[in-house]
This record gives structure tokens, C-alpha cells and sequence, in this order.
């Protein structure tokens, strides 16, 4: 049983988040010398157990993997495919089931285990007994919980919990905008994509932001680096197409006006760039409040620029992908030439111009005939 | 009611549609042709929704082409196989169809009970049916005050409770408030079920208006 079982959750989980364990490997032992590794992993465990916010940091981070390894469970036993889970281990006695279950949990949970035992060890040789109780607590309480969850839901199928009923609570009481509907998309089912994106956006903002504390503060520096964080989005903006021509068509059918539409595509980048324009505030505010509109302003209009190419539906990737490049370098020395005012309104007349043209004789490539 | 000016659709090269001109007055329409002789096409071309050669007039005045926005207030579109976000819950689309058109006939939310599909109202249309899905389309295309509804084969994947209801949906739309249909359908629409006006035959690019006897 446990064989099967360790196949369909354990290596399955493994195959899955393969990428995600090769950085999490890479940040673990890749990062310092072979010599220093030992010396690098006794820092980081003494850091979790000999004070607050490191346990706290330590503790914080582990939930979110079980959070992880939770959702992954119940996401399998959810599909379709694994029904036959609730027949088969559904009709083991409770005792011997919940023994399976630990078994699986503690399978997926092992990573953290491991270290959090190393945690412990270094917390009692290092008299931080506080600490290794509370680590040995949690790490029994991440392991045990769950299995109540699983053992409840193979005893009721279909029971919903607390998150379910939030998401209903949601649907009921919240309704979404059309400027959000890319947005949602991103954010729910493709969730990994939109976080890696905006990881690696917001660390080249901050790249930039801490090469200008050696230097004087530049905006035309900040708008650089905006604008090399608006084409890491030239992806999500291609898929955005992609998604319309899916699922939007219906909306070409209802009376919005084009400036109306323009707008929601605005909005929708406006959003989308929410954590870039967090970080802008902190950094860009205390020099000049308008130097941070003026970026909003220019990555929105950067981004509205790359959709609206697509309008011409014969755009494949490599030719979207070569207009951008012309575009990036055009903007650049309009940056470095103080011209960004004039790079804004340039962009948002073209871009607004190519929508009004081309919005209404639109057509998908795939477009078949019935 | 309905006039098609010109109307020339192609698919890059290849000619879909030719039709140099076309006047209907209002009425219910039966849109017959063979697989893949263009009926969608033609429908999504009315509904202004796939770029075309020529013009659609609703109403004697309104242009697909002049009035893009005034024209969508009056054309209604419901698709044969719909799709939305899956995230969007019933409620969202119906709220966004019902903001974005000025006026109603009816209010649609004391429509959807007929239907049976008000209780799913708030879920996420991923946990909808085909046909939960189809009659949700379905009930969409009724919002705002069309004159012109233009339903792509409304009775595949209906139950049979269903459809006696959409037929009433469409004699009493017509009967009060003058609105115009053109359905598709290659299922059998039972006689006497619907006053249909006339039926329009799709066959090599072309339309033609076959009145009863």
C-alpha cells in the first residue's frame, strides 16, 4: 500500500517541483564554497534558534512549504483521476489509515524535518531549550494536522473547508471588474509564472535602485530599470492575447466605447505592476512625488505599447519579440536624452492609435470556419 | 430591420460569405446550411464580432461600422459552444453585460429562475455543466434591450425542461418589445413551437430567404 501510495503523492511531488527544489538546492549548498558549507549551515541554524525574528523568519517559511505539501494532497485527491482513493484507503480502519497518512505527509515534509531536526539538535547543544521545544512542537503539530485533514476528507468526500467556503464568501460578495480578469487569470492559475516574474522585476529594481546609493539619484537610472522590468513582462503581455482570443471574445460583443476598452488594458497593467510601483514609492518618493508618476505613467504606457502591437494578428512571437527589441532601444536613448515626457506621450499616441485602428478588425490567427 | 450592405467575409484568402445585399424586415429567423458552410461565421459577422467587408444596419440607421457602440446595444450574441474565464462566477457576467448596456427590457435576474440556473449564480462557471454553461450564454444574451438576438445552435446540450422556456423567452421578446431572432440549428425546432418568419439558407457564400408556404 505505502508503495502506491508513495508513487502517486511522494514521487509525484518530487517530479513536479523538481525546479523548485533545484533552487531551494542551489540557495542551500550552491551559493558558498565547499570548504565554508558547514560553517554556512551552523549560521543559519544558531540564527533560527538564538533569536525571535530568525525563529520566527524560520517557522514562517516552513508553513509555507506545508501550506505547499497540503494543497498538493488535497489538490490529488480532488483530481478525478485518484478517486479511487477514497474507496480503496477510505475503507482502512482510522488508526492504521492515519499511520498511512503521516507516512505520506512526512514523505513530502521531509526536507523541512531534516533541517528542523539539525535545528533542534543546534538549539539543545547551544542550551536554546525554548527554541528546541517550539521547533520540535511545530514540526509535530505540521506533521499531525494535516493528517486529521486528509483522514476527515476521505471519511466525507466532497466536505468543504474553511478556504472553500471563503472563496464562496468571495464570490458571493465581491464580483470582478473586466481590468481584472487577466489579472485574476495570472494570479490563479498561473500563479508560478506571475511570482518567478515579479521576483525577478522587483530584484532589478532594487539592483538599480542600490547602484544609484554609490551615485547621485538619476531618474532616467530608475526609468531604465523600469523599463528593463516592463520587458520582463513582454510574455505575459503575449499570453494576455492568447487569453483574450480564448476567452474574452464575448466581450467584443458588448457596447464599450474604444476609450473605455483602452482604459481597461491600462488598468490591467496598472495592477499588474503593483509590487514594481511599491517599491518605486519607497525609493523614488523621497526625491520627487512626480518622478514616481512619471514612471508609472511611462511602464503602463511601455506596456500598453507591447499589447497593442499585437493587434496585427500575424505578430507571432519572434516578430512581437523583434518589435520590442526596437522599441526598448528607441525608449533607452530617449531616456538617456531626457526625452521620457515626450517617450510617454509618443508612446501612448502610437499605442492608442494602433488600438483604434486595429481593435475592431481584429481577428484571431486560429479562426476557424463553421 | 436587419440589412446586410456588401458583405464579403474571407479567411486570408478564401471567400466565406458574399452577400451584395440583404433586407429583413423584424422577425424570427431560421438560419440553415451544412457543416461548414459558414453559419457562425455569418452570425458572428451580423454580431459584429469578426472583422467583414461591407456594413450591417439594425434599425434602419445603426451601423456595425459607424455606430460600433449603439449597433453592440442592439445585437445580441450567443455562441454555440460558449467559454468564459473560468474564475468568473455567473454573477460577474451577467452584472458585466447588464453595466455595459444601457437599457433592459427585462431584468434578467427574474428571468433566471425559469431556467434553473439562479441557485449557481455565484459559482465559478469551471463548476458549471455544458448545458448550466449554455444557459447562462443563453440568458445573456437576453440583457439590455436588443432588437436583433442572435442565438448559434441554442438548443444543443438544453434539457428538455429548458427549451419549451427559451421559446417562450423568444415568442414573448418578439411579441413585446419587437426583438428580431435568428437561430441556428440542426436539431428539429418543433412546429408551432416559434412564428418563424422565414428561413435563411447558407449555401455557397450566399443567403437566400425562403418564406413559408
Amino acid at each position: 500500500m505505502m508503495q502506491v501510495l508513495g508513487r502517486i503523492f511522494i514521487t509525484r511531488f518530487y517530479a513536479q517541483n523538481t525546479g523548485f527544489f533545484f533552487l531551494l538546492f542551489y540557495l542551500l549548498f550552491g551559493v558558498v564554497q565547499g570548504g565554508q558549507l558547514i560553517t554556512y549551515h551552523y549560521g543559519l541554524l544558531l540564527g533560527i534558534v538564538s533569536n525571535t525574528g530568525g525563529l520566527l523568519l524560520g517557522l514562517s517559511l516552513w508553513l509555507l512549504y506545508n501550506f505547499k505539501c497540503v494543497w498538493y494532497i488535497l489538490a490529488t485527491l480532488n483530481n478525478e483521476e485518484f478517486a479511487f482513493l477514497y474507496q480503496s484507503l477510505g475503507s482502512i480502519d482510522g488508526a492504521r489509515q492515519r499511520r498511512i497518512w503521516l507516512s505520506v505527509h512526512a514523505g513530502i515534509y521531509a526536507p523541512v524535518l531534516l533541517y528542523g531536526s539539525l535545528a533542534v539538535v543546534v538549539a539543545v547543544t547551544k542550551q536554546y531549550y525554548a527554541a528546541a521545544i517550539i521547533l520540535a512542537m511545530f514540526n509535530v503539530l505540521m506533521c499531525y494536522g494535516p493528517v486529521w485533514i486528509y483522514y476527515y476528507l476521505l471519511q466525507h468526500p466532497g466536505a468543504e473547508f474553511f478556504y472553500h467556503r471563503w472563496q464562496q464568501w468571495l464570490h458571493r460578495h465581491f464580483h470582478k471588474p473586466l481590468p481584472l480578469f487577466y489579472v485574476y487569470e495570472l494570479a490563479t492559475r498561473r500563479t508560478r509564472s506571475l511570482l518567478v516574474l515579479k521576483i525577478f522585476s522587483c530584484v532589478v529594481l532594487l539592483a538599480t535602485f542600490s547602484l544609484m546609493k554609490e551615485n547621485a539619484y538619476d531618474v532616467r537610472a530608475v526609468l531604465t530599470g523600469m523599463l528593463i522590468a516592463a520587458l520582463l513582462h513582454t510574455i505575459v503581455v503575449f499570453d494576455h492575447r492568447h487569453f483574450e482570443d480564448q476567452f474574452l471574445v464575448f466581450t467584443r460583443a458588448l457596447p464599450l466605447p474604444l476609450w473605455k476598452r483602452y482604459g481597461a488594458l491600462g488598468i490591467t497593467y496598472g495592477v499588474l505592476l503593483l509590487p514594481e510601483l511599491g517599491l518605486l514609492m519607497i525609493h523614488t518618493f523621497p526625491h520627487s512625488s512626480w518622478h514616481w508618476l512619471l514612471i508609472i505613467l511611462f511602464a503602463i504606457s511601455v506596456l500598453l505599447m507591447f499589447r497593442c502591437l499585437l493587434y496585427f494578428p500575424r505578430l507571432d512571437q519572434d516578430k512581437y519579440l523583434r518589435w520590442v527589441f526596437i522599441i526598448f532601444c528607441v525608449l533607452l536613448f530617449m531616456i538617456l536624452g531626457h526625452l521620457y515626457t515626450w517617450a510617454i506621450l509618443l508612446l501612448q499616441g502610437v499605442a492608442f492609435t494602433l488600438f483604434a485602428l486595429r481593435y475592431y478588425r481584429y481577428e484571431p490567427q486560429y479562426e476557424q470556419v463553421q | 430591420m436587419l440589412k446586410l450592405v456588401q458583405i464579403q467575409k474571407k479567411y486570408y484568402e478564401t471567400l466565406i460569405l458574399n452577400i451584395p445585399a440583404l433586407n429583413l424586415s423584424a422577425g424570427i429567423y431560421r438560419v440553415q446550411g451544412g457543416n461548414g458552410v459558414g453559419k457562425t461565421t455569418c452570425l458572428k459577422t451580423i454580431a459584429g464580432l469578426i472583422p467583414f467587408e461591407g456594413d450591417v444596419i439594425v434599425n434602419d440607421t445603426i451601423s456595425s461600422k459607424k455606430n460600433p457602440i449603439r449597433f453592440r446595444q442592439l445585437v445580441s450574441y450567443a455562441a454555440a459552444e460558449p467559454l468564459y474565464p473560468g474564475f468568473l462566477t455567473g454573477k460577474d457576467l451577467l452584472r458585466l453585460h447588464v453595466s455595459a448596456k444601457d437599457k433592459a427590457h427585462e431584468d434578467v435576474m427574474q428571468m433566471a429562475p425559469a431556467m434553473g440556473i439562479n441557485a449557481f449564480l455565484d459559482n465559478p462557471v469551471s463548476s458549471y455543466s455544458s448545458g448550466m454553461l449554455k444557459k447562462l450564454s443563453l440568458l445573456l444574451a437576453f440583457t439590455g434591450a436588443p432588437s436583433l438576438i442572435l442565438l448559434d445552435e441554442p438548443l444543443i446540450t438544453l434539457d428538455h425542461g429548458a427549451i419549451p422556456v427559451l421559446y417562450e423567452w423568444i415568442r414573448r421578446f418578439h411579441a413585446q418589445y419587437g426583438a428580431s431572432f435568428f437561430i441556428t440549428s440542426h436539431q428539429m425546432i418543433a412546429d408551432n413551437a416559434l412564428p418563424v418568419t422565414a428561413t435563411l439558407v447558407i449555401d455557397d457564400k450566399k443567403i437566400s430567404t425562403v418564406y413559408p408556404q
